[in-house]
């Protein structure tokens, strides 16, 4: 009679790890379709002029509101699909043209002795101008190193 | 005469430890990436325009997010916001109602300057300097819808506003 012994030959096969790797996949899924990367937004901050007259409540800087004109661009849509933005002599009705009339406008004012983060800016626009028209002509002016931006109310 | 038997088989499986691990670090990944429940109100049907600056808000504490568009057959804008987050729903507020009152002013002095809307005060009705306006503007509505909003923002003295846009992708056309 042969007697079973202990000398089997046992392999440890470890715990199943089939059902973890499954959950894994179907969180992995869940994630994936649920989720959204957050690189497709900006945000542009503003900073508004300073003046004397108006709302907002702005405490005068230490050396009191800027006492000189601001720079007006003067902003209308001919057409609902084009922009026209006038300022002074200058006239622009692209991003292109629109970026060489601020670089203009800079080099005016810095031969002028004058310094671009504290020239103010206000742009004046057309009732029926379209708002992607106006972050157009805002990005173009911040570009060319204009910070004080801001809008006067609708012509 | 001695039987031959088959040798038993031992099948092994293949080895998952790497697939775990490599799938691990995957959901690590996409826990910390993705935005789940995070929600500013934002109106996902506006289409906001296109602009080459802006940067990425790190936070959106005591931020208020203004969807605003064009109210259909009316010469006024329509502006939603989510105004209670515990709520989470977003309402509309009236630049001017049946009765001449501006819900967005009176929703925004609240922010701005406390539960008493007015400037000064302690505790619930203490001023709020870095509050701050988030605008999320249709990029087709006419200025004349986005005027009243900004109205708005000067009297209610919000010293921050934001302009929401849509990062510009170059398309190289060959």
């Amino acid at each position: 009679m042969r007697i079973a012994t202990s000398k089997k030959i046992h392999y440890d096969s470890g715990p199943n790890l089939t059902p973890l790797v499954d959950i894994v996949m179907v969180l992995l899924i869940f994630l994936m379709l649920v989720g959204k990367f957050t690189a497709q937004d900006a945000y542009v901050r503003s900073n508004l002029p300073l003046r004397q007259q108006g709302a907002g409540g702005a405490t005068p800087p230490p050396g009191g509101f800027p006492q000189e004109d601001p720079l007006e661009i003067n902003l209308d849509s001919p057409t609902p699909d084009r922009f026209v933005a006038r300022v002074g002599q200058y006239k622009a009705e692209s991003a292109a043209e629109l970026n060489g009339v601020f670089r203009k406008l800079g080099e005016d004012r810095v031969a002028a002795g004058k310094t671009l983060e504290e020239t103010q800016v206000v742009i004046s626009p057309g009732r029926n101008v379209k708002y992607k028209f106006l972050i157009e002509v805002y990005a173009a002016a911040n570009t060319a190193g204009f910070r004080k931006i801001g809008f006067s109310t609708a012509r | 005469m001695r039987r031959r038997v088959l040798p038993i088989a031992h099948v092994s499986h293949p080895n998952l430890t790497p697939l775990i691990d490599v799938v691990m670090c995957l959901v690590i990944f996409f826990m910390l990436v993705a935005k789940i429940g995070v929600t500013t109100g934002a109106d996902p049907t506006i289409e906001v325009p296109v602009s080459t600056l802006g940067s990425q808000l790190q936070s959106f504490a005591n931020t208020l997010t203004l969807n605003v568009r064009e109210k259909p057959a009316l010469d006024e804008p329509l502006v939603t916001a989510l105004v209670d987050p515990a709520g989470g729903q977003t309402q509309e507020l009236r630049v001017a109602d049946a009765s001449g009152k501006n819900q967005l002013l009176e929703v925004l002095r609240r922010l701005r300057f406390g539960r008493d809307g007015r400037p000064g005060g302690t505790g619930v009705n203490a001023d709020n300097d870095e509050f701050s306006v988030i605008i999320r503007g249709d990029k087709e509505m006419g200025y004349r819808f986005l005027e009243p909003v900004l109205i708005a923002c000067a009297e209610a003295q919000v010293k921050n506003i934001i302009y929401q846009t849509r990062v510009k992708t170059e398309v190289v056309e060959r």
